[in-house]
């Protein structure tokens, strides 16, 4: 031990009293240090002479104790007071904050309880009891594991302001609390009640979700669908898709089928409703969201279904008449294989980011409006064509009109190889291609085969 | 000797060789040592509960080989305490004397 040694150690010995008490005996042994040099003694010579700095601290304190009877009463209240305060107002800062997320995490396990056992107990349409009840079991087991999860702020907040109480001024209360190991008997009773439950709210999820695993294994053979409508009519048909959260790949192909193909969350089932005395085949699901409660927001097993559709048959002799797709959430692709439509091909979306692919098509109207990321069109034929979005991209190309109105608000349009349907004929009133954006670029290249003449945009 | 009677006497002593001449602290202690055997981190303490009591006042006085050293010196409160002291020791040694003679006579 050296000199430095021997005043940090003693330093930190004398710790119970206050600064300027140890201050003043570190001072005189200072100065006892330098009356051993003033003899020439080296500083292990010197420490060997004195006490330890234990057996020093141990008889100041002793010491102390005495002068400290007397100046014990000339603590103020103010004092106390003062620390009783400063303990408050820290302790309630951090026990509201922390009741307050305790609360907000109690009432969301509470939430998610009923609708846990909602989704076991009422039937729903294409989900089997198995399912539901796992997905209830995960339900309840994270409504568990939340709840303790909030029983478990308590201590902390509790730990937090014991500390600070222990070390100010309430140190004889803070020590009934704690045990003879200086841990707090409350918070390791419930830590140890704590960790039980936790370990049992984990083992419920984890075999939870080895069982959805396998039953979801199961689900998929009944998920996809092979259906083949006939449909037996002379008149010009309607085709009309209400879809829900789904991808829809619609596909004409040689053999007179067309394949609906519609992968995705939107779990109802699809109907196919074809309408022989009114000409109309309608396609429609109800979506994913419709029907279920806030249940399904922590559902884990919530993954899309694949595989899933349906065939249509369709002579060719029977003509299509109009074409209407409704959508929200997903990608639509529809490849007509150059079937022709009489009249109006409308596509209507929202609440998407996705993109829409019409191509393939001869039609009088072709109406494309949604909020999505991407229009494209190609290889269409048409009268009239009005292509809008709101952000994103609008892609036109090979596609012979009279008359496009193409909007995006946010964007741009690229135009590639469009040429009108009368051309040959001398009439190009290019009027009627018009192009409006609000912001960004428009892209012209190659726009018109053969033409000379500009577009007009508004900005 | 005992230590609990070393511990009252040593205010008295301690007290007094200030009164005699200012002094320092490694000094105190090895004067007393000489006489009594007491263990020096019991003087420190002592002299700063003198200081706060008003006892005795401090000052720092040059060296010939070496930095400053505090002194210690008696105030006229300290003067008091002495004569207090001399008295309660005077008592408490004529007690103990008849105790010690009214031991011998009883037995």
């Amino acid at each position: 031990m050296n000199k430095k040694e021997f005043f940090r150690k003693l330093e930190r010995k004398l710790k119970p009293l206050n600064k300027e008490e140890s201050k003043e005996i570190i001072e005189f042994y200072e100065e006892r240090f330098e009356e051993g040099e003033r003899d020439n003694k080296m500083e292990e010579e010197i420490i060997k002479e004195l006490e330890t700095p234990e057996q020093i601290a141990k008889n100041v304190l002793d010491r102390y104790e005495i002068s400290k009877e007397v100046e014990k009463n000339k603590i103020s209240i103010m004092q106390i007071v003062g620390i009783l305060l400063f303990d408050i107002m820290f302790g309630i800062g951090i026990v509201v904050s922390i009741i307050s997320v305790m609360f907000g995490i109690f009432m969301t396990s509470i939430s998610l309880l009923p609708a846990s056992f909602y989704n076991i107990i009422i039937k729903v349409e294409g989900t089997s009891f198995l399912v539901r009840l796992n997905e209830g079991l995960i339900g309840i087991g994270m409504s568990v594991i939340l709840f303790f999860v909030g029983i478990y702020l308590l201590p902390i907040a509790g730990m937090i302001i014991g500390k600070m109480i222990n070390a100010n001024s309430l140190a004889i209360i803070g020590k009934k609390v704690i045990d003879e190991k200086g841990r707090n008997r409350i918070i390791v009773k419930i830590k140890s009640y704590t960790k039980k439950s936790i370990i049992y709210a984990i083992i419920c999820v984890v075999i939870n979700l080895g069982v959805v695993q396998i039953t979801g294994k199961n689900q998929e053979g009944n998920v996809s669908k092979e259906v083949v409508e006939a449909f037996n009519s002379i008149e010009p048909v309607n085709i009309e898709l209400y879809l829900k959260e789904v991808d829809l790949t619609l596909k004409f192909h040689d053999d007179d089928t067309i394949l609906v193909d519609y992968n995705g969350y939107g779990e109802e089932e699809v109907v196919i409703d074809v309408n022989n005395e009114k000409n109309i085949i309608k396609i429609k699901n109800n979506g994913y969201s419709s029907k279920r409660g806030s249940g399904r927001m922590l559902d884990l097993s919530f993954t899309p279904k694949k595989d899933r559709y349906a065939i249509l048959y369709l002579p060719e002799d029977i003509k299509i008449k109009n074409f209407k797709v409704e959508k929200n959430i997903g990608n639509t692709n529809l490849d007509f294989a150059n079937r022709e439509v009489l009249e109006t091909v409308q596509v209507y979306t929202y609440y998407t980011k996705e993109e829409i692919n019409v191509k393939n098509l001869k039609a009088k109207e072709v109406i494309i409006n949604g909020d999505v990321l991407q229009i494209e069109v190609d290889d269409v034929v048409a009268d009239e064509m009005r292509l809008i979005t709101v952000k994103g991209s609008i892609d036109i190309k090979n596609v012979k009109t009279d008359n496009v109105y193409s909007r995006v608000t946010l964007g741009e349009i690229k135009i590639d190889n469009v040429s009108e349907i009368n051309e040959g004929k001398g009439v190009m009133e290019l009027d009627s291609l018009k192009i409006e954006i609000v912001e960004n670029e428009i892209n012209f290249s190659k726009y018109i085969e053969n033409g000379n003449k500009e577009g007009r945009y508004y900005r | 000797m005992n230590t609990q009677l070393k511990k009252g006497v040593l205010d008295l002593c301690i007290l007094s060789k200030i009164k005699r001449n200012d002094s320092y602290g490694y000094d105190i202690y090895q004067s007393i040592n000489k006489k009594i055997n007491i263990s020096e981190s019991t003087i420190y303490p002592t002299l700063r509960k003198f200081v706060k009591g008003g006892y005795c006042e401090t000052y720092l006085k040059e060296s010939q080989n070496g930095p400053a050293r505090k002194y210690f010196k008696i105030t006229e409160e300290g003067i008091k305490r002495v004569k207090e002291l001399e008295s309660e020791w005077e008592e408490f040694k004529i007690t103990i004397e008849e105790i010690l003679k009214g031991g011998e006579h009883n037995e």
